[in-house]
């Protein structure tokens, strides 16, 4: 695709649909096991989405599927799985094809910066690949580019640290050389799988200051996976909350910590320390996420659940959308449709309120 | 232990140096400085072709000067004589000006394995007597007392002497010079089908390994087709088949020893692939021609070496066992095992003539595994990141 540059896409557009995806893999023993099943989101040019939930429950399967880089043969997206980049198809796509849309149009970084990068090239050499595959430079203009791209995601004397081994610098810095790279090829998109989780505290914040400046001035949408709260909290813009494969609730930041709908997201708030708050003890959800191989036909978080009730056990619940003052809100819960009227007298918005 | 390391011996080097005394040394003697600095195995090497080479024109100056009906054999050795000397002059004397700039502060992972390597005695030794073997075989010309081939039945199985030092042969060939010329052949066979079978296994390994799935398949059975032959007697059918001559001698040594190299890079390829960041490179959607060509096989370069320098001594070997078996390089040409083979049968009386030749093919071979070892001493651990 030789589209035109990126910076002119509308901010504001839909960039990213993501519909019914659904992956499995298949386990030595042949066993299949559907890591994601039925996640739909939406993604608009230039803002920050953020998935979270525990870990296991398909955040980094969902990016990889996005970007088609599960495994083969043992992983697959299924039929009916649909992802589509700005209109585009990419599931069943031409690989030579989506091979040239990733790093060109989306990007992503990875979660260990110390192995992200390859140990027997330089800095400078794995940042200039990209810009002579994508963007067409010959060594010289690549090499100064790659100046301007180190000092952009804040490395000091970028001249010196170009020719750099990877194995000289810091975790930080090296997830900022990741970030170069990402960079590189002028994404539209972002991908982010945790990308501050083996850092330093400090780091982190610094890290994702910089991340979200990026965004803003390259005009890039976000996808950033993280277990994090807080980070969710101060830099996205929506949030979408997995649970065991399955997409429990997505609705704008301020509505998602004002008003959560999804039992399991009000969970994982209630067990977030606050400074804003004096609680005697943190309520910790109850119970561990079960294991993929025995996800339950049901409602996946009845067991874990202080609100299940025994259509919970019996039967999946379905996802209940509404706009509520413009923004899109949904919400995988039986306590939100009529059925929980009908069975304890109960409407969506008491059944918060407990 | 507090030993300084080798970068700050390099830097105590560098701030001795404006003395004038080691300038002077690197326009005289390239190499000296090397190893007043006890960097032995790069001083050694570099002392040895400076003194040779103005050893081989000193001394055979006439043969050198001799323009008249050049051989291939002549040009060679004449090459590789006036190259020999200019690089390391040149080399010594390029170095005494970068030096002066400061060291650069952080080694590199080569520089690091290079630091180890020299630490490795018998491995600097062996890559020593490497240099040397290889700067023998390539001035042989000059270095020769007589025609190998020519034939002087009136000097036959003479004993080791003033006139012939490592005796005569039954055609009355002196032993010496056949010696010399068979390391031309040995080693020529050694490196040039080392070079195609690791290339050829290393981009298969590579491949198998990073592809996977059919084609993994099929190049591995492939692999196993060719070692299930026992090595010695695939080589003994393949050159029955053709005439033996150095070509086909050297194609069929390369076209069978691959498959040692493909598994261990595929191996290699097999781990690395894994690591994350194969997938970020992917991820930055870099075709499989390059992810394999830029980032894995640079990360199973250590490996290759390693495996290329063993294989040439037991290519050697290899070669001089299909000589002896009388497939190899057919007489008068001399090549090591044709050698041993034409000393055969005077084992019991004329001892030298089987002797001589396999000492030379142990002592190559013992000197080509040394350095194998010491290398990969030195490049496993620095190279995994």
């Amino acid at each position: 695709m030789n589209g035109p540059p990126t910076t002119g896409l509308d901010p504001g557009a839909l960039l990213l649909e993501v519909t019914d995806l659904r992956t499995s893999f298949r386990s030595g023993s042949g066993r299949v096991t559907r890591a994601v099943d039925g996640v739909s989101l939406r993604i608009r040019g230039g803002e920050t989405l953020g998935l979270v939930g525990e870990s296991g429950c398909g955040k980094t399967a969902t990016a990889l599927s996005i970007m088609g880089l599960i495994p083969k043969p043992n992983g697959k997206l299924e039929a009916g799985s649909s992802v589509r980049f700005r209109g585009k198809e990419l599931v069943d796509a031409d690989p030579d094809c989506l091979r040239r849309f990733r790093g060109r149009h989306m990007a992503m970084i990875f979660q260990e910066p110390m192995t992200s990068l390859n140990p027997v090239l330089s800095v400078g050499e794995q940042v200039g690949e990209v810009l002579r595959t994508h963007r067409g430079m010959n060594r010289k203009q690549a090499r100064d580019r790659t100046v301007a791209l180190l000092a952009e995601v804040g490395i000091p004397d970028p001249r010196r640290v170009q020719d750099e081994a990877p194995h000289r610098l810091s975790g930080g810095m090296r997830q900022r050389v990741m970030i170069a790279m990402a960079l590189a090829g002028e994404p539209e998109l972002l991908i982010a799988d945790e990308p501050t989780t083996a850092l330093d505290v400090t780091i982190q914040a610094q890290l994702l200051e910089l991340l979200d400046d990026l965004r803003e001035r390259h005009g890039m949408a976000m996808l950033l996976i993280t277990h994090d709260l807080g980070v969710v909290a101060e830099f996205c813009h929506r949030v979408a909350v997995m649970y065991a494969g399955h997409l429990v609730e997505s609705a704008p930041v301020a509505d998602i910590f004002g008003e959560p709908e999804h039992p399991y997201t009000r969970g994982l708030l209630e067990s977030v320390p606050r400074l804003d708050r004096v609680v005697a003890r943190l309520s910790p959800i109850q119970g561990t996420v079960p294991r993929a191989t025995r996800w339950p036909g049901a409602c996946r978080f009845a067991e874990r659940c202080p609100h299940a009730w025994d259509l919970c056990r019996d039967e999946a619940p379905p996802t209940v959308e509404r706009s509520v003052g413009g923004a899109e809100r949904s919400v995988r819960c039986w306590l939100h449709t009529s059925r929980a009227e009908e069975a304890l007298g109960t409407g969506p918005s008491r059944a918060g309120e407990t | 232990m507090t030993e300084p390391s080798p970068a700050m011996e390099r830097a105590t080097a560098v701030d001795a140096r404006p003395d004038g005394g080691r300038t002077w040394l690197a326009f005289v003697l390239p190499g000296a400085p090397q190893i007043l600095e006890k960097r032995w195995g790069l001083g050694g090497c570099v002392v040895m072709v400076w003194l040779g080479g103005l050893g081989v024109l000193g001394l055979r100056w006439r043969a050198v000067l001799d323009v008249g009906g050049y051989s291939m054999d002549e040009w060679v050795a004449l090459t590789t004589l006036v190259l020999g000397l200019v690089l390391a002059w040149g080399w010594s004397v390029t170095r005494m000006r970068t030096a002066e700039s400061p060291a650069r502060a952080e080694p590199s992972p080569w520089d690091e394995a290079r630091t180890v390597f020299g630490k490795n005695r018998l491995a600097v030794a062996g890559l020593l007597a490497i240099v040397a073997i290889y700067l023998a075989a390539l001035w042989t010309p000059y270095l020769a007392p007589y025609d190998p081939m020519a034939d002087d039945l009136t000097r036959r199985l003479m004993a080791p002497s003033g006139d012939h030092l490592l005796g005569t042969d039954e055609y009355g060939r002196d032993v010496l010079s056949r010696l010399l010329f068979g390391a031309r052949i040995s080693l020529s066979i050694g490196l040039v089908a080392v070079a195609i079978s690791v290339t050829i296994g290393t981009i298969l390994g590579a491949v198998a390994g990073y592809i996977g799935g059919w084609v993994d398949g099929l190049i591995m059975r492939l692999v196993d087709l060719v070692i299930s032959f026992p090595s010695l007697v695939l080589l003994v059918t393949v050159v029955a088949l053709f005439q033996p001559s150095l070509f086909v001698i050297i194609v069929v040594l390369g076209l069978t020893q691959w498959p040692g190299a493909t598994r261990l890079v595929r191996g290699e390829v097999l781990s690395l692939r894994e690591r994350e960041f194969v997938l970020a490179a992917r991820a930055l959607g870099f075709s499989r021609a390059r992810i394999i060509a830029r980032h894995l096989l640079p990360n199973v370069l250590a490996t290759v070496i390693v495996v290329a320098t063993l294989g040439i001594g037991q290519t050697i070997v290899l070669e001089a066992g299909l000589s002896f078996l009388g497939l190899g390089v057919q007489s008068p040409t001399p090549s090591w095992g044709t050698m041993v083979n034409d000393g055969r049968d005077h084992l019991t009386s004329e001892w030298w003539l089987s002797t001589v030749p396999g000492l030379a093919i142990v002592f190559t071979v013992l000197a080509f595994n040394v350095v194998g070892d010491g290398l990969r001493d030195a490049l496993d651990p620095r190279m995994r990141g």
